[in-house]
């Protein structure tokens, strides 16, 4: 069999450009017969790790590489170069590669537009290293070289050659391509023959390739596509790929074509066999060995004097956590001090040996480094289970409280650094990330890529462009793809009703039906690099030489690698995640602070001695008992609103069933809410023992210890790790490596399970710990267990934020309130937060300009209640310059000199006036005079706005000196009307997008009362399976993963008392077609069916839009009813 | 220049073109003809662009010849033809021209 290498190959990670995905082009040379497979994507190395790991996993020699633009001086093009690192060279051929491309980068321009471009005069110093030149570089069809010869300019291309020929001795390779394309042109034979010919003048190497851009013919459709998606045209309205010939060819044909380029050459016969063997020359120059090159899987994180670290690691470790107990287990008896210390030799023993000590003291640094900065943070993940990681500070979940296991989190065998993840308050994430780029130097310190991939909305966008459809029908398209994959579209087609109407276009019209295909061949192919929302990468001072930097958005270097690369590089991946839930705690429990000081305590209807209350009114919320019942009795009520994770309907749903009581359900609780769990059917027997109606089944009394926390169910990682454990006598980590494997490998898993267990002897009795039905039994549990569970560290790491703010919702709502209104954590729109206030009796103070602040600020109202004071920052179309003058202008004397001093723009006055904001100041303004001519009405204001900004503005002029007259032009005229209550909430709606003074729902009333609509908070009092109208504002929807694999779409709906929650089978589905998913106001039919004791929601049958009923009901009754505020969605 | 028409071929053996005519003359191919292969616009046609099914819908084989007009031809005039096969269509089209009398049109 012949052999060839592709030596230019550009992945689906060239993106706009390439069509295979590393592993798929590995795959395929592989099956070739090939022995070493290449990739060089366009300006990076995006696929290159992917690809060295799927070499590595079927015995390829991995060659990595990338193509670069490269440019003058002055910025203008010259050509392309794709750039070979040598292999077995300690790196630096890699660092070489690495480094252009980073050089490239940093020119790169959006403003000036300068694109991704190698300069020509940083070459030499980049590739030409002292230790001589580890790379090659290729000069194809597309290099300044190859672009003058298919000009005929045969003099400028040999001078070219002899400038890289001088500039890198010994690296240079003529690269011959022949795509077949029109005599003469790029690639074509012509082209190829004179590249060879002018190869051979000069006495340089040449090799052949493909320029592989895809891997079968079939695919070069799909780089027609991105040709447009790249170009933003639409096809044929620019030069595109001139034919179909760069997939992965087989060798033969590559041999084929290498004679056939010599024979219409002037060259002799053998240039073919010199060619094809300079070629594999090459690839065997370009081998990398993984380990050698780029240190595969080898950990490199900041050197130890970087955090500050003197002396043994290990050492440091020990005394460090041993010093940390007295702190962290405060009031800790002798037996649990025993255990802490127990655990915390287990662990270190563990850590040790991995030789991960100053990982570990790497990452508490930089939890210590976020406290300092006084910003909330918190370990999420299996990280959770390490009482390391609790007493550095890294996590605040104490493991051994919840019983969570190390295994699970470090095993034995774990070769790659484990996964930190810390949650930190999401307004300050970025403040953050400066920090930590301080303290280790930008060096050692870049931010993570991430690949964005095409998904449906966006593929259907990009193939409707490609195939010049008007931009209203790719728009009708795309809002009506809701939550499938692309590559499922045409089975999507023919079952879901809301695309019914599209199936049907679909059929008459040929160019819908290609965008229907191009949508799926698009599905999954990246489509664009972005930074990633919370990856931080640390590695040591190589970094720059491990990995290409990019600028990101936020100004700081970027690395190329994402998630999926970090561990075989060896960086030591941080996930800082903004958590707006996280800034949320942390403003309410500043917002406690400021309002209350020293009363916080009482405030909260706490012990005046509460030690977690310190005497200044700061709210310790990491030290808050997990026993407040107070916390419990809100949560079981299922108004969950604002609390974290258990505020989606779903969750409601379940909250209400479970009736949680202690911190042990809640991490069960988001523990079972997931697609496994619900699949695997781990509700109902959890339920059924918490409850009381059967008697939990511990499966074994030997289990009895650790099944405790969840009535005998198993839903835990941790379970399986300990049934393990106590069955086959095998250690913890032992039982983690097969619970990975458990999936894969049941069948040896079973057996071997079988096995040991029955051979599990007690010493003490000489008898057999488990019979052959404890096995049957145990094997059905962990069987059906399989892949479903979830660790109790992550749901443990999770349910405390979950606890927190339910604390604080209980103890201190106004507070809490305003948190989620300012930093909105949650899945749900403000207005109904608005709602939720409303229904707490907690008032809502409208906007004004002397009061708001650019956050929503608790106000103790005159009566002494606690309210909450809407913030301006929601004025829709208000830049952040105007709400800075807005602020630091105050106060104002009047209108005139607000709109003097403050310079709102004439609309955002306007809306200040009508949304009320500036009633006060009115009225204030005017106060003199309000005894005589009244208080001007919010009508009155409205008048006046419009007069000053009719007029010119006014100068600025404090002194009078103008001396104007004063005239009634300068006073607030009266006798317009007040608003009335529609008006206000018209005016809210489309001013901040909340209703304020009255509920959506209410203009609807006289209908709503005709239908005989049920409000929300009164369905529980309805019989089971009574049929029931209910009718709101759509605040969600959902189609969660279902047992049956049918889809179930559940949707939302706030009528101002409460939420009900819908759920539409196939049936109803079909009845209310296209409104499913566009409409905003609802009227839902159904009948109730009850889940629990606080459970109920809809089954329903048919919904309409409220907005056409309405319309209906006005011809119907009296055609002068006003309008009411139009709702789009 | 670009023709487009159709044009009936005689092949060799091996499928390249031997002789062609064209607007009623007929031409004999004088050179080895130089085969390339140019590109379909399948997008302005009817075609079924499914994963899979379009092997056939990018490529468009091309012959590049020197031809001549037999002596009893008449005004024919030698000169450099892209000889096509598309997919969609029977037989071949003469896809591009370049003659002396031609490139004249052009500049008259």
């Amino acid at each position: 069999m012949p052999s060839f290498t592709h030596l230019r190959v550009a992945s689906a990670f060239s993106a706009h450009y390439g069509t295979g995905r590393p592993e798929a082009l590995v795959a395929a040379a592989n099956a070739m017969g090939m022995r070493a497979a290449s990739i060089t994507d366009r300006d990076g190395l995006y696929g290159a790790v992917r690809h060295i790991r799927a070499c590595l996993a079927v015995g390829m020699a991995p060659i990595v590489g990338t193509t670069l633009r490269l440019s003058e001086k002055d910025g203008s093009p010259a050509g392309k170069i794709t750039i070979l690192a040598h292999g077995h060279t300690q790196g630096r051929g890699w660092a070489c590669l690495a480094r252009s491309i980073t050089s490239a980068h940093s020119f790169a321009s959006r403003r000036s537009g300068a694109i991704v471009a190698l300069r020509r005069d940083r070459i030499a110093r980049l590739l030409r290293g002292p230790d001589g030149i580890s790379v090659t570089v290729l000069l194809g069809p597309d290099s300044d070289v190859g672009i003058n010869l298919a000009r005929g300019n045969n003099a400028a291309a040999s001078q070219a050659l002899q400038w890289w020929m001088s500039t890198l001795p010994g690296a240079i390779r003529i690269e011959v391509v022949c795509h077949f394309t029109e005599p003469g042109q790029p690639a074509s034979m012509r082209h190829a023959v004179s590249l060879l010919e002018l190869a051979h003048a000069h006495d340089v190497p040449a090799v052949l390739s493909n320029a592989v851009r895809y891997l079968v013919p079939d695919d070069a459709l799909t780089g027609d596509v991105l040709d447009a998606a790249g170009e933003l045209r639409p096809l044929g309205s620019f030069d595109g790929q001139p034919n179909g010939q760069a997939w992965l060819k087989p060798a033969g044909a590559m041999h084929q074509i290498a004679v056939a380029i010599v024979r219409r050459s002037s060259l002799e016969q053998a240039a073919a066999h010199r060619l094809l063997a300079e070629t594999e020359r090459v690839a065997a120059t370009c081998t990398l060995d993984p380990e050698n090159d780029i240190g595969w899987q080898q950990a490199k994180i900041p050197e130890n004097d970087v955090i500050g670290l003197t002396g043994d690691p290990n050492r440091v470790l020990r005394e460090t956590a041993e010093a940390a107990i007295s702190e962290r287990y405060p009031y800790a008896d002798a037996a649990l001090l025993r255990r802490v210390r127990e655990r915390m030799h287990d662990e270190l023993t563990t850590i040790y040996g991995f030789g991960f000590s100053s990982y570990f003291l790497t990452v508490a640094d930089v939890s210590a480094l976020i406290r300092r900065m006084g910003i909330r943070n918190q370990a999420r993940g299996s990280g959770a289970g390490s009482v390391i990681n609790y007493l550095l500070r890294i996590s605040n979940v104490d493991p051994l409280e919840h019983d969570l296991l190390f295994e699970r989190f470090l095993g034995n065998k774990r070769e790659t650094l484990p996964d930190i993840d810390i949650d930190v308050e999401s307004a300050r994430r970025h403040e953050i990330y400066r920090a930590i780029f301080d303290r280790y130097g930008s060096t050692r310190v870049s931010l993570m890529a991430m690949q964005n991939t095409y998904r449906a909305r966006g593929a259907a966008r990009d193939a409707g462009l490609a195939l010049g459809l008007a931009d209203d029908q790719i728009d009708f398209v795309a809002k009506n793809i809701w939550r499938f994959n692309a590559r499922d579209f045409r089975s999507a087609l023919e079952v879901k009703p809301e695309l019914r109407e599209f199936a049907h276009l679909v059929e008459r019209e040929i160019k819908l039906e290609q965008l229907v295909d191009i949508t799926e061949r698009l599905d999954r192919l990246p489509r664009h690099v972005s930074m990633h929302p919370c990856g931080v990468i640390l590695g040591n001072n190589e970094l720059y030489n491990l990995s290409p930097m990019q600028p990101s958005g936020m100004g700081l270097p970027m690395s190329q690698y994402d998630k999926d690369d970090i561990d075989d590089v060896g960086l030591l991946k941080l996930d800082v995640l903004g958590v707006r839930m996280q800034s949320t705690l942390a403003y309410t429990v500043q917002e406690i602070q400021r309002v209350h000081g020293p009363q916080a305590a009482d405030a909260g209807k706490l012990p005046a001695d509460a030690p977690y209350v310190k005497p200044n009114g700061f709210v310790e919320l990491d030290s808050i008992p997990h026993d407040d019942e107070p916390t419990f009795e809100l949560i079981r009520t299922a108004h969950t609103l604002g609390m974290f994770q258990i505020e989606s309907p779903g969750q409601r749903e379940l909250i209400g069933k479970m009736q949680p009581d202690e911190y042990n359900d809640l991490i069960a609780d988001i523990s079972l809410f997931r697609p496994g769990p619900m699949k695997g059917n781990m509700v109902a027997p959890f339920l059924d023992a918490k409850h009381g109606f059967v008697p939990p089944d511990y499966l074994h009394q030997r289990f009895r210890y650790f099944l405790q926390d969840s009535y005998g169910v198993v839903i835990y990682h941790e379970h399986v790790l300990r049934i393990l454990h106590e069955c086959m006598g095998v250690t913890l980590a032992e039982a983690d490596e097969l619970r990975r494997s458990m999936e894969k490998k049941t069948d040896s898993i079973e057996a071997a399970f079988r096995g040991r267990t029955a051979a599990n002897i007690d010493p003490a009795t000489g008898k057999r710990k488990f019979s052959d039905r404890d096995i049957e039994n145990i094997w059905a549990v962990l069987r059906g267990f399989g892949s479903f569970g979830f660790c109790k560290a992550h749901g443990a790491a999770f349910a405390l934020p979950t606890y927190q703010s339910a604390w604080l919702k209980a103890h201190y709502p106004a507070e809490f309130l305003a948190g989620i209104l300012t930093h909105d954590p949650g899945m749900y729109p403000r207005r109904l937060l608005l709602a939720e206030a409303r229904r707490m009796g907690v008032p809502i103070l409208p906007v004004d300009v002397m009061i708001s602040d650019d956050n929503y600020r608790v106000e103790r109202t005159t009566n002494g209640t606690l309210g909450i004071r809407l913030s301006i920052r929601d004025i829709h179309g208000m830049s952040e310059a105007e709400c800075r003058r807005l602020l630091a202008e105050r106060p104002y004397s009047g209108l005139v000199d607000l709109y003097e001093r403050a310079k709102p723009s004439r609309t955002l006055f306007q809306r200040l006036a009508l949304v009320g904001a500036l009633d006060e100041l009115a009225a204030h303004e005017s106060e003199a005079l309000n005894s005589v001519r009244g208080v001007p009405t919010r009508g009155d204001v409205v008048m006046r706005v419009r007069q000053l900004t009719a007029s010119k503005r006014p100068v600025h002029d404090p002194e009078n000196q103008l001396d104007f007259s004063i005239d009634h032009s300068h006073l607030i005229p009266r006798g317009n009307a007040e608003f009335s209550t529609a008006e206000r909430v018209a005016a809210e709606m489309s001013i901040l997008n909340l209703d304020v003074s009255a509920h959506l729902l209410e203009r609807y009333r006289p209908l709503l009362d005709e239908l005989g609509v049920t409000p929300a908070n009164e369905l529980l009092n309805q019989w089971n399976r009574t049929e029931v109208l209910v009718a709101g504002v759509r605040i969600a929807t959902q189609t969660p993963p279902m047992r049956s694999g049918k889809r179930v779409v559940f949707i939302s709906l706030d009528d101002g008392t409460g939420c009900s929650d819908s759920t539409f089978f196939e049936e109803a589905q079909n009845a209310t077609g296209p409104l499913l998913f566009g409409t905003r106001l609802l009227v839902i039919r159904g009948r109730t069916r009850r889940t629990g004791e606080r459970g109920i929601s809809i089954e329903a049958e048919r919904a309409w839009d409220l907005q056409e009923l309405w319309r209906q009901y006005r011809a119907r009754h009296s055609p002068d009813i006003a309008e009411p505020v139009s709702v789009e969605a | 220049m670009q023709i487009n028409e159709d044009i009936s071929v005689e092949v060799s053996a091996a499928g390249t073109p031997i002789r062609f005519s064209w607007r009623g003359i007929t031409y004999t191919v004088v050179s080895a003809p130089e085969p390339w292969l140019t590109r379909r616009a399948w997008w302005t046609e009817p075609a079924s662009v499914s994963r899979g099914s379009a092997d056939a819908l990018l490529d468009v084989p091309v012959w590049r010849v020197d031809a001549t007009p037999l002596p009893a031809a008449g005004a024919g005039m030698d000169g450099v033809f892209d000889l096509a096969r598309f997919h969609t269509r029977v037989g071949w089209q003469l896809m591009n021209a370049w003659t002396d009398v031609l490139d004249d049109r052009l500049f008259a």
